[in-house]
C-alpha cells in the first residue's frame, strides 16, 4: 500500500509505503537528483493494511496514517506525525473499540470545523474528529448494516461539505454519507451495482467526465473497471439546488446521461443493488432498478457503467 | 497522466484468467467528451500490483505513475509508457486482484 505526500520541506511529491504485517511504514523522500533510500518508521500493524498522508495534527504538515485491518493486538490505526524538524515522531494509536477490526480510512473535514478528520469502515463507520489540539477524539459512530471498506471523503453533491463514500464488499452496494450543515453525517443512502470484491484501494473518486462532478471508480476483479457516473441531483427548479438550512446555492451542471460506448449503462439508484434480484434475466433485473431511479430521495443519482477490455 | 488537465482512470491488474491481461497497468484516457477511452496499457514485473498512485514525484511537473508490487518493492514509472525505476523496499505488498487511483 503506497500513498504520496509531501512528507518534508522541500516541497516535492514524497512517497509512504507499508507492507503486509511488517510494523513499519517505509518514507521515501524525493530529491531533484532522484529517489532518496527509504526511511523506515515503527509502527505496529498486522495485516491488510491501509495507509493515508494527510495533515490530522493540524500544523499545516502531511502527517502518516496507518491503518492495521489483522489482528486484535494492532492499534485500528496510528498517526504518525511529522515534526517540524524532520522525520516523523512515535505512533499515537486509535481504536474503534476492543474487538473490532477496521477494513478501509479516508481523510477529511467530514465536520465541517476546517480540520481534517479521519474515517475508519468496518462493520459501521467510525469518525474520528480533529480537536483544537491536534488530537483525534473518541469516535463517533454511524451504522451501516454491512461490512464497508474502502473510505473516500469528497463532496459528492457539491455543497462544499465534504462526504464520506465507501463500498461494501460482496454486497453490491456503494454507500454515501452525506455531511449535513451541523458537522453531522446523514444515514447511509446506498447505491446498488454489481461488484464482486473491494479491497481498501478499490475506489477512487474524480470528475472523469468533465462535469464538474465527482464519480466513482472501482476495480472490480468479476466486471473489471466499474464507473458510477455521478449525474448530480434530479433538479425540479432548474440548474441550481438551493441548501434548506443556509440557503446558500451551488450552479448545477446538466447531468450527461449520455450512454458510453462499449458498455452497459444503466441508471442506478438508493438502494438498488441490495434488492434488486439477482437474476439471469437481466432485462427484469434492469427494469426494477429504472423504476427506483425514478424515486431518488437525496437527490442523487448515478449512471452505472461496466468496462471491460 | 495525458497532460491535458483531465483526470485519466489507472488500473492494475494481478492475476488473470487472460493471461494478455495479467500483470499490467492500465490507463483509461478521460476524452475531450467526457468519455473514457480505450486503455492503453503497460506490463510490470509478473508480480501483484496492490497498489498505485499518481503524483510528480520526480519534480519535472508530470505526473508518474507509483507502483506497489508484491516481491518487488516500490516501482515508479513517468508518463505511458514508461521507463522504469526501482526503488527497493524491504515489504510485501498487500496482494490484490486490482487497484484503482483516478482523479
Amino acid at each position: 500500500m503506497l500513498r504520496l505526500g509531501r512528507l518534508n520541506d522541500d516541497n516535492l511529491l514524497d512517497v509512504a509505503a507499508v507492507g503486509f504485517g511488517t510494523n513499519s511504514v517505509s518514507v521515501m523522500l524525493s530529491s531533484t537528483g532522484g529517489p532518496n533510500p527509504p526511511v523506515e518508521y515503527p509502527v505496529l500493524h498486522g495485516g491488510r493494511e491501509d495507509l493515508e498522508v494527510a495533515d490530522v495534527t493540524g500544523d499545516g504538515r502531511d502527517d502518516l496514517i496507518v491503518m492495521s485491518g489483522q489482528t486484535y493486538a494492532s492499534p485500528n490505526f496510528s498517526v504518525l506525525a511529522q515534526l517540524a524538524s524532520g522525520g516523523f515522531a512515535s505512533p499515537v494509536e486509535y481504536r474503534v473499540g476492543e474487538g473490532i477490526l477496521t477494513s478501509g480510512i479516508g481523510v477529511g473535514d467530514v465536520t465541517g470545523d476546517g480540520r481534517n478528520d479521519v474515517v475508519a469502515s468496518y462493520q459501521g463507520l467510525a469518525v474520528f474528529a480533529q480537536t483544537p489540539l491536534g488530537t483525534l477524539s473518541e469516535p463517533t459512530i454511524y451504522p451501516t448494516d454491512n461490512g464497508a471498506k474502502p473510505v473516500e471523503v469528497v463532496d459528492v453533491n457539491l455543497d462544499s461539505r465534504p462526504d464520506v463514500v465507501t463500498a461494501h464488499n460482496s454486497s453490491n452496494v456503494v454507500g454515501v454519507y452525506l455531511q449535513q450543515p451541523d458537522g453531522s453525517l446523514a444515514s447511509e443512502d446506498e447505491y446498488g451495482f454489481p461488484v464482486a470484491q473491494v479491497g481498501p484501494h478499490s475506489l477512487a473518486v474524480g470528475d472523469i467526465n468533465g462535469d464538474g462532478a465527482p464519480d466513482v471508480v472501482i476495480a472490480d476483479r468479476a466486471h473489471g473497471l466499474v464507473v458510477l457516473y455521478n449525474t448530480l441531483p434530479e433538479q425540479t427548479n432548474g440548474s441550481s439546488s438551493a441548501d434548506a438550512e443556509t440557503g446558500s446555492s451551488a450552479t448545477v451542471p446538466e447531468p450527461d446521461r449520455s450512454c458510453r460506448p462499449g458498455t452497459e449503462p444503466m441508471t442506478m439508484c438508493k438502494g438498488g443493488g441490495r434488492s434488486a434480484p439477482e437474476s439471469s434475466d437481466g432485462r427484469r433485473a434492469r427494469s426494477a432498478r429504472a423504476e427506483r431511479a425514478r424515486r431518488p430521495e437525496n437527490g442523487l443519482t448515478w449512471l452505472y457503467s461496466a468496462i471491460r477490455w | 497522466m495525458t497532460s491535458d488537465d483531465r483526470p485519466d482512470v489507472v488500473l492494475t491488474t494481478g492475476r488473470a484468467s487472460t493471461p494478455a491481461s495479467e500483470y499490467r497497468v492500465w490507463v483509461f484516457p478521460q476524452g475531450s467528451d467526457g468519455q473514457l477511452g480505450s486503455p492503453d496499457s503497460f506490463s510490470h514485473f509478473r508480480a501483484v500490483a496492490g497498489s498505485v498512485a499518481i503524483g510528480d514525484v520526480s519534480g519535472d511537473d508530470r505526473e508518474e505513475i507509483a507502483l506497489g508490487l508484491e516481491d518487488h518493492g516500490l516501482q515508479v514509472g513517468p508518463q505511458v509508457p514508461p521507463g522504469v525505476a526501482i526503488w527497493p523496499m524491504p515489504h510485501q505488498i498487500e496482494m490484490g486482484a486490482c487497484s484503482a487511483s483516478g482523479a
